[in-house]
């Protein structure tokens, strides 16, 4: 069963998360335990956690050459 | 190491996905802040019980020196170079080691932290001249105020945000602040804490969800969001009710604006309005306790102000009591009630993940349990000690280390939050959102101050 984890819409990593929304890291943190897996969809534009993949699920690592074909 | 719960598939049936689970031992900043808190008071209570002055020397900084002449301030560095150089690489392997650890790349925390630790030597001298408190040059304030100046002109690289870790040092400097706060404290005056911070919380939250969905008509996602930034603990409430409410990208990036916009408000106002109202040290630290929603932006007033009322313990320990033990304690729960809301009461498929009390533990904020540690350890190596004895023996050799070190950490975190916050980064903010967040933080301030400066003022006074 694919996860949310293995799709290339899925932010989770901290740095990408901070990225995604300036002024996060002010006076808060992706990297705090509070966050805990809290991560971002970037297709349905929710943040989730990570869950069962859907319709729209893409696998990471996925080639320039696969994404244009 | 990992651990796993239940998410609903698409069809509304449940399945096991995976979470971080324990792997947050080294990749999240609140273990590292930990480890390193207890380690540092570890060594410290090792140098102390061999009679070694080490730690007092290494944790040297300029604040103290009450200079009145470059030559005095310039003579303080020669003497202290060789300490000051050490303490530089101790900090650096510190936070550096851990950073990487966590994914932080050295190429650009590495020339970021030298940049933030020589800002802050700087800044520490600045609150070193004999004349600093007559010019309200509390450290604080001039790292807030010295920070804003340079990111909103200079436009420093994004890279360098790498070593302006806010959280990561205020929570290095709770841990270390359990150090030298009696667990005898926590526990008599907590229990006030908890009930004064629980009520205004609530109060606050409510307030503010219902002036956004009642009064201006407003998403209920964005509502909560907002609601809890307004009453928990600012932008880390909503970043973790954010998954349990199923939030847009939006939501979060208006409750930054929000609550980075109304903190800074609060750091620069909150001080000198308790000076003019004459609160009392134990007052005023709750009083800001109550009303700043972030950690590092309530410790930088809390601690500008105990540094003006010349009782900076005092207002520390009262900010703390209110807002690390009363508040930020909660945000499990909060996170738990809001899952449950949107999976009850609003649609099922609204979130993904099912309400699990598990969330409870894995979003509590662990570097509270570093400061109870830190507490109750250091109340119990010190209790054999006569209050006389403690004061002349282990108070200079054992705790004043552990409170400058701690006074770094303070003050890498207040210099970074006013080296992050870029005002054109700040997403616009319609007027509706900003009311109803806006009315939530007149009441937060007025209850807050209500209840700490005329029904528990007897008790905070005390402090």
């Amino acid at each position: 069963m694919n996860t949310c984890c293995q799709c290339g819409h899925f932010v989770i990593d901290p740095e990408a998360f901070e990225a995604m929304i300036p002024g996060l890291n002010i006076v808060s943190s992706a990297y705090g335990s509070v966050r805990a897996d809290t991560a971002y969809c970037e297709f349905k534009d929710i943040f989730l956690t990570d869950a069962p993949a859907c319709t729209a699920f893409k696998p990471l690592h996925i080639s320039a050459a696969d994404e244009a074909g | 190491m990992g651990n796993t719960q239940e998410a609903w598939n698409e069809s509304g049936e449940p399945q096991k996905v995976r979470s971080m689970g324990w792997k947050e031992l080294y990749l999240k900043e609140d273990w590292w802040a930990i480890w390193f808190g207890i380690g540092l008071m570890a060594l410290a209570v090792l140098l102390f019980s061999s009679g070694s002055h080490f730690l007092s020397a290494l944790a040297v900084n300029p604040g103290g020196v009450k200079w009145s002449s470059f030559d005095q301030l310039a003579a303080h560095f020669a003497k202290n170079a060789g300490m000051y150089v050490l303490q530089f690489f101790c900090w650096m392997a510190l936070f550096g080691v851990s950073c990487r650890i966590m994914g932080i790349k050295m190429r650009e925390f590495v020339p970021s932290f030298v940049f933030l630790y020589v800002l802050s030597m700087v800044i520490f001298s600045v609150a070193g001249w004999v004349n600093a408190a007559k010019f309200n040059l509390e450290a604080p304030l001039v790292a807030l105020v010295v920070g804003l100046l340079i990111s909103n002109t200079v436009s420093l690289p994004k890279w360098m945000d790498s070593a302006f870790r806010v959280e990561y040092y205020v929570k290095l400097g709770i841990v270390l602040l359990g150090a030298t706060f009696p667990i005898t404290l926590v526990l008599t005056a907590g229990p006030i804490a908890i009930m004064q911070a629980t009520f205004i919380s609530l109060v606050t939250c409510l307030v503010i969800y219902f002036s956004a969905t009642r009064l201006f008509g407003l998403d209920r996602r964005l509502a909560a969001v907002i609601g809890v930034g307004g009453s928990v603990c600012g932008v880390s409430a909503s970043m973790a009710i954010a998954a349990s409410v199923g939030a847009k990208k939006d939501d979060l990036y208006t409750s930054v604006t929000l609550v980075v916009g109304w903190a800074l408000v609060m750091i620069l106002v909150l001080p000198f309005v308790s000076q003019a109202l004459g609160l009392s040290a134990g007052v005023a630290g709750a009083w800001i306790g109550t009303s700043e929603f972030a950690d590092a932006a309530g410790f930088a007033a809390a601690s500008a102000y105990g540094k003006m009322a010349g009782h900076e313990d005092s207002t520390i320990k009262a900010f703390t009591l209110m807002k690390v033990i009363g508040r930020d304690l909660w945000i499990g729960i909060w996170s738990i009630v809001w899952a449950l809301i949107a999976t009850l009461v609003w649609e099922k498929k609204e979130t993904g993940v099912k309400p699990n009390a598990g969330e409870i533990w894995w979003r509590f904020p662990k570097f509270v349990i570093g400061f109870f540690v830190a507490s109750m350890l250091m109340t119990w190596i010190t209790s054999g000690y006569a209050t006389d004895e403690f004061n002349k023996v282990v108070k200079p050799a054992l705790i004043m280390p552990l409170v400058s070190l701690r006074t770094w950490a303070f003050l890498f975190c207040f210099l970074s939050i006013g080296l992050t916050t870029r005002f054109r980064e700040l997403k616009p903010v319609g007027w509706k959102t900003f009311s109803a967040f806006t009315i939530g933080v007149a009441v937060n301030v007025l209850l807050g101050y209500y209840l700490s400066a005329h029904v528990f003022a007897d008790h905070w006074s005390a402090m």
